[in-house]
């Protein structure tokens, strides 16, 4: 299909210089000999109005309005997850696969010593943590297990964590508990007028950094339309 | 002259335009989100409503914007100027959205007998408002994206190539024999069965 066709006279000439005309982007001798031709020339002439009217309903708006700050807040959510975490995000991982290829590495050796670093720090974190939950847990472990039931009294969330939230407004009731889960955050207000929630977050949330990454996750999400930190005052 | 007039005007506004994008893009290479955003906004319109028409799906078109503006993002700091931002842009734009395209596979459509004396003629108005989005769902993807470059977004068929990363003649070449099956099929879909 890619095969050019001969052009062997100025009616085939025209009709694969008519679109070029049309959109506006043919300019100089090329132009000049077309309007020559289609001065003369019914037949191109009406294939150059034709070509137009299509030229017309192609580039006319639609009655569609997209809005860019919603899917704006997205990129920037995933921007920042992956330059924290990059080896989560596979396009991340794929454009670094473009650049190893197509550039030298730089300093694999402070690379590999960086990764060995870390990987010890994980190792002394987490056997930090299993002696802290080993000390904080021991003496209930022949207590029976925690079950939440409607009649349990309700959990407390951390006082100065909150965020308002606007959710894609065909979602499911088990698609908005996953997204809250997925944070570990509960509806404690809305929805408003404007169709805003306010959410509030567990105790682990007790810093900005902490309240942001929530909200950077909640960002990620596509049934998730707009995410701002709320103060915990006053109406969502 | 007059053509050369306008010539000379697109061209200035081009360049005028190039010039504030690549004052954006070298911010985006120092990590300012702001100018991230500035640029952002100024191609999210254009390019949802062209993928939009594209896939006839605004959350494929959303992550292919994000896609293709996180990849901005990341190699704002490569960019040396052989081309226009917009052809840089762009480009990106069109490699992820025949990935994307190619990955969820044509829709299943039926089969449309299109004579040959039918993409001869000229198409009507009605035809056009009736049946154009259906006639270029149907078109080959290359075609369809070349109608869609010159005719929606405006390009030059020089960027075009650009963008396509293929010779000048392939878009024409593209170019005539999409608009032939366009005008075949849009007469097909018009008359009654």
């Amino acid at each position: 299909m890619d095969r050019h066709p001969p052009i062997t006279n100025p009616h085939d000439e025209a009709a694969h210089s008519i679109p070029w005309l049309v959109n506006g982007t043919l300019h100089g001798e090329a132009a000049t000999s077309l309007r020559e031709h289609l001065a003369v020339c019914s037949r191109c002439r009406e294939s150059y109005e034709s070509e137009k009217r299509l030229y017309e309903t192609m580039r006319a708006e639609g009655p569609l309005v997209f809005a860019g700050e919603p899917s704006f807040q997205k990129l920037m959510a995933r921007i920042e997850i992956a330059e924290r975490a990059p080896s989560m995000d596979p396009a991340y991982e794929a454009l670094r696969g473009d650049r190893a290829r197509s550039s030298p590495r730089r300093n694999p050796s402070r690379t590999a010593i960086a990764i060995r670093w870390l990987a010890a720090a994980v190792l002394i974190e987490s056997a930090g943590l299993g002696l802290l939950a080993w000390h904080q847990h021991s003496p209930s472990l022949a207590s029976p297990a925690r079950y939440e039931t409607l009649a349990s009294p309700a959990r407390t969330y951390g006082t100065n964590a909150r965020a308002r939230v606007v959710f894609r407004s065909n979602l499911s009731l088990h698609d908005l508990a996953n997204v809250l889960h997925g944070v570990d955050a509960h509806i404690i207000d809305g929805p408003t007028d404007a169709n805003v929630y306010t959410l509030g977050f567990d105790d682990q949330v007790s810093s900005p950094d902490q309240l942001e990454a929530r909200l950077a996750a909640l960002r990620a999400q596509s049934a998730v339309l707009f995410v701002e930190p709320a103060s915990t005052h006053g109406a969502p | 002259m007059k053509a050369t007039n306008s010539g000379d005007r697109r061209e200035s506004t081009t360049a005028a335009r190039n010039e504030i994008e690549l004052a954006l893009l070298a911010r985006i290479a120092k990590r300012d989100a702001a100018a991230m955003k500035e640029l952002y906004l100024l191609y999210h319109r254009r390019l949802a409503r062209f993928l939009t028409r594209l896939t006839s799906r605004y959350d494929l078109a959303e992550e292919i914007i994000n896609d293709t503006c996180w990849i901005v993002w990341q190699r704002a700091i490569d960019f040396r100027g052989e081309s226009l931002v917009s052809t840089w842009i762009l480009g990106i734009t069109y490699r992820r959205a025949l990935k994307t395209l190619r990955s969820i596979g044509p829709a299943a459509q039926e089969e449309i007998d299109v004579p040959d004396a039918a993409s001869e003629q000229p198409c009507e108005q009605a035809e056009l408002n009736e049946w154009l989005g259906v006639a270029l769902a149907r078109l080959p993807l290359e075609q369809r994206m070349v109608l869609e470059l010159a005719y929606h977004l405006g390009h030059s068929c020089e960027e075009i190539a650009a963008i396509m990363d293929c010779p000048v003649n392939t878009v024409k070449t593209r170019m005539f024999h999409g608009r032939r099956k366009l005008r075949g099929l849009l007469l097909a879909l018009a008359s009654p069965a």
